[in-house]
């Protein structure tokens, strides 16, 4: 309780100082304002979701140790989708906010070198702290955002519709970040703005 | 050997092997009789696995049965299980030993004095601060008779294993209805349990996630809300799970299977 309280607080100070005044009431919601954050990326650069007004944001969840990650990046999946919509000029941060000492937690440099072995193509967002999980209410890896240039949500929830460890359903799926991407693009609603995400709890 | 480096470099966890067995309440059956096929799980201390709704994390336990032509397999009958906390990131898990009973059925038109070889790949996921899926396939062989014929090394054990399994409600009832906003209402009619100790163990993850009832006192029984999940599309039209009251010293469960009725 104390933990969700503080959270709490945090989204409203930012809120105030950055005068938005549009606090999302009622907490994460497709169709609210993102929550926003200023963090740093692996490489120590500061990152803002304010500054990518104007650009669709894609926030990931990950832990390179769970099985439900590996399937979408042993396969190339991720990297794929990374590349694909990065190439689109979609900005996609990958947020790493397992504790450290906990499976999945990395120092900067090994994770940036793990990422590059695995072609990872987007930005790499250390949150040992937990900070932007908790803000994001992240509760397993992969979980996934989807944020339009607005600045509001437009889908959240997991990555796609085969909730198993197994690579074999990637190409039977449908890609919920993908679609909704695609669809938001061609200016259209996105169909499917929500599910339930599934993977490896996030050890905060 | 690279490959195995490449693996240990990316911190697959080793994850201690699970054992597991399929036992039977029966060892003849008995032509359109159903039986009992028991799946025997060991896990290694520290280490768990999920129940129908794995909470905020993790996947439930699957059994791919393969059976003789017309068999039936009815769906895992899940013991309560424990909502455990990791900061704040709830599973409905099982630890240590558990039985998962599932009632096979199989044709009246079976003929006495056959082998009945019964099978199933059977898939889990075994966490403990990391997680690794895990599987076995697994085969029981029981032969058919003109009369069933109960394996009575095993009764005692099946009986406790029945005991603890969600009941039926029995004196009182359970109703559903759409609660505040995003929420679902459970009443429990004619039950004088105090509020302390009641819980209410979610069946469905798309609706429910892990998120806990409020209980309450109300004028008829008791009150459980239960905020929906974040990820919830649509309101559920039914409520599936398990209703934990507390019963002397220990707990007594109870199905949950109601429509959600909609006000107004």
């Amino acid at each position: 309780m104390i933990a969700i309280a503080k959270f709490g607080l945090v989204v409203c100070s930012l809120c105030f100082a950055l005068g938005s005044g549009a606090a999302p009431r009622g907490g994460l919601a497709v169709g609210a304002a993102a929550p926003t954050f200023q963090s740093a990326d692996s490489n120590g650069k500061s990152v803002s979701l304010n500054s990518l007004r104007g650009k669709f944001v894609v926030l990931e969840w990950s832990n390179f140790t769970c099985p439900y990650v590996q399937k979408h990046y042993n396969s190339g999946n991720m990297q794929g989708l990374q590349r694909k919509y990065t190439g689109k000029g979609v900005v996609w941060l990958t947020v790493f906010s397992n504790a450290e000492g906990m499976p999945g937690y990395y120092p900067n440099p090994q994770l940036n070198k793990l990422a590059a072995q695995k072609r990872v193509a987007s930005t790499l967002i250390p949150d040992p702290s937990g900070k932007l999980g908790r803000l994001y209410n992240a509760r397993n890896t992969p979980t996934m955002f989807v944020i339009n240039p607005e600045g509001n949500i437009i889908y959240m929830g997991g990555i796609d519709d085969k909730a198993t460890p197994d690579v074999e359903d990637i190409p039977k799926a449908k890609n919920y970040v993908s679609a909704a991407l695609d669809e938001a693009m061609a200016g259209k609603p996105v169909s499917v703005p929500t599910s339930r995400p599934y993977g490896c709890g996030i050890h905060y | 050997m690279s490959a195995l480096l490449c693996l240990l470099a990316l911190g697959l966890q080793q994850a201690p092997a699970t054992e597991t067995a399929f036992v039977s309440d029966v060892k003849v059956i008995q032509p359109g009789v159903p039986f009992t096929v028991a799946l025997k799980m060991k896990m290694a201390p520290g280490w768990h696995s999920y129940y129908e709704n794995p909470g905020d994390a993790g996947q439930a336990t699957a059994i791919k049965w393969k059976l003789p032509a017309g068999f039936t397999a009815g769906p895992i009958q899940w013991p309560v299980p424990e909502r455990i906390d990791f900061e704040g990131i709830f599973s409905f898990v099982y630890e240590n030993e558990l039985w998962l009973l599932n009632t096979i059925t199989p044709p009246k038109t079976l003929k006495p004095g056959m082998k009945v070889h019964i099978s199933a790949h059977v898939g889990w996921l075994l966490c403990s601060t990391g997680c690794v899926p895990q599987s076995s396939d697994l085969t029981l062989d029981l032969a058919s008779g003109a009369k069933v014929q109960p394996d009575a090394s095993l009764a005692t054990k099946f009986a406790q294993v029945r005991a603890e399994l969600p009941a039926l409600a029995k004196g009182f009832t359970i109703s559903a209805s759409l609660g505040k906003p995003k929420a679902v209402r459970l009443m429990v009619t004619g039950n004088s349990s105090s509020p302390e100790g009641v819980r209410f163990v979610p069946a469905d993850a798309d609706a429910f996630g892990a998120n806990e009832a409020k209980v309450s006192k109300s004028e008829k029984g008791l009150a459980l809300d239960i905020a929906l999940s974040q990820y919830a599309k649509t309101a559920p039209t039914r409520v599936k799970g398990i209703l934990v009251l507390p019963a002397g010293a220990g707990i007594k469960a109870y199905i949950v299977d109601v429509p959600v009725l909609m006000l107004k």
